[in-house]
């Protein structure tokens, strides 16, 4: 049988069109993406404007609030970690996006780690909250396992407050904590109860860093993250 | 180099896509042409007289099991002989054959070892039938095989006619995978039929018409591979290589990796060989239709894209076991995480990605259609499981070596 050139020409017309069609559709799913990353980034203002108030409210309210009345809802920050994981493992760490979304991210931690703070003070109790530091620029082995350590802690228990940073993000805040903290460049680094800790922890380990974790019965209801 | 490599991506994808598309449009238009074998056969309009050479270099375990089979084919008597061809054997090869001699349709011979073709030539120079044809000596056909093959011979043009060959009894995974493997191979081979595009009759009962020999000649050891070498010369002569994709045929397959490696690159390399030592001047030329433009050329392209879907997907199982194991250490055996937790937003989207799926689901259509053309029933079977998973991990040992021997071959003609 000769070659015929229709044949040819139809099935490169049907390959460019199934190519042209799976590329538009590729493109409506990252758009779709970036438009859910647009709707987390609008809920982080709204939940830093509420933190805000929250905090001020508190000032004057003591401990009349329970900590389940945080605007800043736990499963919206381990959502919002998810993705920011995702979307680090897919466009890579220095994406605009997934560098702005961290940002956005980073603040909104630490305004929960403020009200936090401030909570627990303002009725005599002590923070179960570790601050966790880490990198994504390959000059740390462990961070990835440290990371997964954390993410089980936070689902085992409801009430510890796992807070995240890249070290490396361009953002004065996390400068600040790394100031205050007199954090050296070693990494994983923890900071509990107000004292850096450097390298890998086991849970074991964390847990015999901040006692009080034995009182708290495990959650049944864990939902998982990964720490970005 | 990144947009380098991201281009070349971005062929490699395309031209599989275009490919598999020209498969599926050839289906699509020729469905009637792929139809199962009816419950009650159509007899041919005459039953011409076949020779069938069984070339035996120590077979002394398959011989009489092949012999038996041939004998058993539902085919008048008086119109079929079987030679077969003791080729030097050192084992009990010629005592098994010597046992059918009360047959009056066999005929036995014994002669120096020179290798397949060798023995495939000593018994063309004696056949005096009107199609010959072979069968390994580790096959074994279906009963209704040769009438099968012998109805496409009712077409005058038709010159050579290829079976449906299958895995015998695959018992372990290796052979699993190539059962599946022989099945998606099946359904292509019969695309290529359509499109006049076949570049090997295998050695399990290709059958020939006899005088086409007289034409362009015997067998030659074309690389250790006779069958591709004879496909290929006849298609240079513009000779029509039809498919019986009813005719089944079972063969032994390699029982063990190394077996199986060796097997492949005896193939692959073979293949190579000939087209770029023998029939360069059929690659990428129109005068030869399909073969030359379409069939042949993707079959060379095809190592390529194989061995860069390979790595694609080693390295995907490499990250994934990868990160398991870095839960593992972190955590031990105790997973708080699910194991497997759906979020399309954690899904991998991106447009190659897309692309390689789409591949994949056409893949998995060869597979059952061939699955569908051996066994007649529509199903998935673990043997295309085991394909879809494993072959990916295995084939680029014989890729990689069999592309060395092409480059590294002592053949003068290769510039």
């Amino acid at each position: 049988m000769s070659a015929d050139p229709k044949k040819y020409l139809f099935v490169f017309a049907i390959t460019a069109l199934i190519f042209g069609t799976i590329f538009l559709f590729s493109d409506y799913l990252n758009n779709e993406r970036i438009a859910q990353i647009k709707s987390i980034e609008e809920n982080i203002d709204r939940n830093i404007l509420e933190s805000e108030i929250q905090y001020a409210l508190l000032a004057d309210a003591a401990c009349e609030v329970g900590e389940e009345g945080s605007p800043l809802l736990i499963n919206e920050l381990n959502a919002l970690a998810r993705r920011l994981s995702y979307m680090e493992d897919q466009r890579g760490a220095d994406d605009t996006e997934v560098v702005g979304l961290k940002k956005y991210y980073s603040l909104l931690e630490i305004k929960d780690y403020l009200l936090l703070r401030e909570r627990t003070r303002q009725c005599g109790e002590k923070p179960l909250s570790i601050l966790y530091f880490y990198s994504n620029e390959g000059d740390c082995a462990e961070c990835e396992k440290m990371g997964i350590v954390l993410t089980s802690m936070r689902e085992r228990y409801d009430t510890l407050h796992v807070y995240a940073f890249d070290f490396n993000l361009d953002l004065s805040v996390i400068d600040s904590l790394k100031a205050i903290y007199k954090l050296e460049n070693r990494l994983p680094a923890l900071v509990i109860d107000r004292k850096p800790y450097y390298g890998f922890k086991t849970r074991e380990e964390i847990a015999a860093l901040i006692p009080e974790l034995a009182k708290i019965p495990p959650s049944d209801t864990a939902t998982s993250t990964r720490s970005p | 180099m990144e947009p380098y490599s991201s281009a070349l991506i971005y062929v490699l994808l395309f031209l599989t896509l275009y490919f598999e598309v020209f498969l599926l449009t050839t289906y699509v238009s020729d469905r009637t042409k792929f139809a199962l074998a009816s419950p009650t056969p159509t007899t041919p309009v005459k039953y011409p007289s076949v020779t069938i050479v069984v070339p035996a270099w120590n077979e002394e375990r398959t011989l009489a099991a092949t012999v038996l089979s041939l004998l058993a084919l539902d085919y008048p008597k008086e119109h079929l002989q079987i030679f077969i061809v003791d080729d030097g054997s050192t084992d009990g090869t010629f005592e098994v054959a010597n046992r059918f001699l009360n047959s009056p349709q066999v005929k036995v011979f014994t002669k120096e070892n020179g290798g397949k073709y060798t023995a495939l030539n000593f018994a063309l120079r004696r056949a005096q039938t009107d199609l010959v044809g072979c069968l390994d000596a580790d096959s074994f056909v279906a009963e209704n095989a040769l009438k099968e093959i012998v109805r496409c011979f009712e077409d005058p043009l038709v010159m050579a006619v290829t079976p449906s060959v299958q895995i015998h009894k695959p018992d372990n995974i290796i052979q699993r995978i190539q059962s599946a493997e022989y099945m998606v191979g099946q359904f292509t081979r019969k695309i290529f039929s359509r499109l006049d595009g076949l570049y090997v009759t295998p050695g399990p009962f290709s059958i020939y018409r006899r005088n086409i020999f007289d034409v362009i000649g015997e067998f030659v050891e074309g690389f250790q591979t006779e069958d591709m070498e004879m496909a290929l010369r006849m298609q240079s002569r513009r000779m029509k290589i039809e498919n019986a994709h009813n005719a089944l045929v079972y063969t032994v397959s390699p029982k063990t990796p190394s077996a199986l490696y060796r097997q492949r690159v005896r193939w692959v390399s073979g293949f190579l060989k000939n087209v770029f030592f023998r029939y360069r001047h059929m690659f990428l030329n129109k005068n030869y239709g399909n073969l030359g433009l379409l069939t042949m050329p993707f079959a060379f392209a095809s190592i390529f894209i194989a061995l860069f879907f390979s790595a694609i997907y080693i390295d995907n199982l490499f990250l994934f076991f990868r990160e398991k194991y870095t839960i593992y250490s972190a955590l031990g055996l105790s997973l708080p995480e699910p194991w497997f937790r759906f979020d399309w937003f954690a899904m991998n989207l991106e447009f190659r990605r897309l692309v390689i799926y789409l591949l994949l689901a056409v893949t998995i259509f060869l597979l059952l259609m061939g699955g569908r053309m051996a066994t007649h029933r529509l199903h998935l079977s673990l043997d295309m499981v085991y394909f879809v998973f494993l072959y990916g991990l295995i084939a680029p040992f014989w890729l990689v070596r069999s592309l060395y021997n092409l480059v590294t071959a002592k053949e003068a003609r290769w510039r």
